[in-house]
């Protein structure tokens, strides 16, 4: 999938477990963990407004888009 | 999300009752015919036959229904074969009711239990739709069945009550059987598929929103 999902080097930057940051979230650690590995279909707008706030990160840090001919290269 | 217990509850009661009542109608039409064919008497067919036929004389038959224009004949000998054909009908038509019966309990208790666009209940509606069109199907192989057996026992060689679809040009007739068939089956069939489609399509939606985070 040309989405990138950059959870995990945003919580490495703020050394936020997955378990904090899904308290402070409120969203389950299942589904955050779905997320980082990007098996999700989507995120609501308000999850990601939270994860931006607790991160205190934009959501282009959070999320990236990579076109498929140069992840072929 | 929101519930109706007090509905759903209902419906699962009510459910649950019919399938009580079908295992007592069960056993009551095991008992009629072991009673039946220990007994004497008038054998009288239970299929109508349509009395709007203008020669169709009332006397031959043993009891009619003006409303609907119908008519039961009587035959002319005892034929046990017919008590049998009766309760090879009997149960096949209240077990295809029961099967229905039952499939739609379980569907509501999976509803009240809170399941309600799973794909489970897409699939038994799908069959309770299907398995309510059979009972339309049935009613024609019922009537086929009937008009078979009543044209080779019920007559005598100058007047004869005829199948329509299978009539004799030679022999004065006494009354047609045509099919008496429930067209509200086939709608009630229609409108289950209509929603197991909408279950099919929220069904859909939910697993898409479930994707979302």
């Amino acid at each position: 999938m040309p989405i990138i999902i950059n959870l995990d080097v945003v919580m490495a930057k703020r050394k936020m477990s997955l378990t904090e940051l899904s308290e402070k979230v409120g969203v389950s650690m299942t589904n955050l963990s779905l997320l980082k590995k990007g098996h999700v279909k989507g995120i609501r707008f308000n999850t990601l407004e939270a994860i931006c706030e607790v991160l205190e990160c934009k959501p282009g840090d959070i999320i990236d888009f990579e076109p498929k001919s140069s992840s072929n290269e | 999300m929101k519930k109706h217990p007090l509905v759903l509850k209902s419906l699962v009661f009510l459910s649950k009752l019919t399938l009580i009542l079908l295992g007592i109608v069960i056993l009551y039409v095991i008992g009629s015919f072991i009673f039946a064919i220990s007994g004497e008497g008038e054998l009288i067919s239970t299929y109508p036959v349509d009395i709007t036929f203008e020669n169709a004389e009332l006397k031959h038959y043993t009891s009619y229904d003006f409303i609907r224009s119908k008519g039961y004949i009587k035959f002319s000998s005892e034929h046990w074969s017919y008590y049998l054909l009766k309760i090879i009908d009997s149960i096949l038509k209240i077990g295809l009711i029961f099967w229905a019966t039952l499939i739609a309990h379980r569907l509501f208790k999976r509803v009240e239990a809170g399941e309600i666009f799973s794909a489970r209940n897409v699939k038994k509606l799908q069959q309770l739709s299907l398995l309510v069109f059979f009972v339309f199907l049935y009613e024609i192989i019922e009537y086929a069945v009937y008009a078979l057996y009543i044209k080779a026992h019920s007559a005598n060689d100058t007047q004869v009550i005829q199948p329509y679809l299978w009539k004799d040009a030679d022999k004065q007739v006494l009354g047609y059987l045509i099919p008496d068939l429930n067209f509200s089956i086939l709608i009630i069939s229609l409108i289950l598929w209509v929603i197991s489609e909408v279950f099919r399509k929220g069904h859909y939606l939910e697993t898409e929103n479930k994707a979302f985070i």
